[in-house]
């Protein structure tokens, strides 16, 4: 059975409202989406200078896939700078720990607004990599959700297999 | 008066001892999962409040709340946590927890829990 276009709008809303919230509740930030779109070809690396960090989450029992966040290496100073004071220029434990407790929130708020979907997430993993690391088998067609935090990007991608 | 902060998450501990720093807090112990609590805690003897997490290795935080009540203390204790299933909720006050924090909060939400759960020297 594929995956109805309801199921996959519902999806997005949750992880649009969850990230949006823990922003807006842990930093006092807004930020800003300001695209939506599914993903056919592999993706590019916005600045070969950065180290990038990613927060993959693996999903099963209703929905099967996974959800991706993507931060730039401003975004991740920026958030971990917003939510402990920790200031630094390389990406250290303490900015790593802090993107994991970022996947955490927005994994509880997600699985909070899709609880008709017996959902089940993994423990959130953090990556030193960008968006141009994350691939996805063919059953997958992933979507991708950009925004703007402060002057830094942040993309997530929710992979989402097309078999239910 | 002496707290005892209990989260896997180095960072999720530091935002919440932040929060604390403000009140009228003596000293806040803090642990990484349910065992080093337990062991920290020992007989409860000196501490005002208990806030734990739920998900955390080795002993998580419903089963601290569960080995810190059977040593018959009625010290308060609050979750703080992303899970909000109803049922997990009913367990965790089941088990004994007084007061309840979901992830995200932002810093008014948990001064205002704080305050509610602590006892106040002060009255106020």
């Amino acid at each position: 059975m594929s995956l109805c276009i309801d199921t996959k709008t519902a999806v997005l809303d949750a992880v649009n409202g969850s990230l949006c919230e823990v922003f807006e509740m842990m930093v006092g930030e807004s930020i800003v989406p300001i695209d939506s779109r599914e993903v056919h070809e592999p993706f590019d690396k916005t600045d070969p200078d950065q180290e990038d960090l990613s927060v993959v989450v693996g999903l099963s029992g209703g929905l099967k896939g996974s959800l991706n966040i993507c931060l730039d290496q401003n975004a991740a100073f920026r958030w971990t700078v917003q939510l402990i004071d920790h200031e630094t220029t390389t990406i250290d434990q303490t900015v790593v720990d802090a993107a994991g407790e970022l996947g955490n929130m927005v994994v509880g708020g997600t699985k909070r607004r899709l609880s008709d979907h017996n959902l089940t997430m993994a423990l959130p993993s953090v990556i030193r990599a960008g968006i141009e690391c994350l691939e996805f088998p063919s059953t997958v067609i992933p979507v991708r959700l950009d925004y703007c935090y402060g002057n830094c990007r942040i993309a997530v991608i929710v992979a989402l297999s097309q078999q239910t | 008066m002496k707290v005892l902060l209990v989260d896997d998450s180095g960072v999720m501990r530091k935002i919440i001892a932040r929060a604390l720093s403000s009140l009228w807090i003596d000293e806040v112990v803090e642990a990484g999962d349910g065992v080093e609590a337990l062991d920290a805690f020992g007989d409860g003897e000196g501490f005002d409040l208990v806030l734990t997490d739920w998900n955390m290795p080795n002993m998580n935080g419903l089963e601290l709340v569960q080995a810190i009540r059977a040593k018959g203390t009625k010290i308060p204790i609050m979750m703080i946590t992303t899970e909000t299933e109803k049922t997990q909720v009913v367990k965790a006050i089941q088990a004994g927890v007084n007061d309840y924090l979901v992830k995200p909060f932002d810093q008014d939400m948990l001064q205002m829990k704080l305050r509610r759960v602590l006892p106040n020297p002060q009255g106020a």
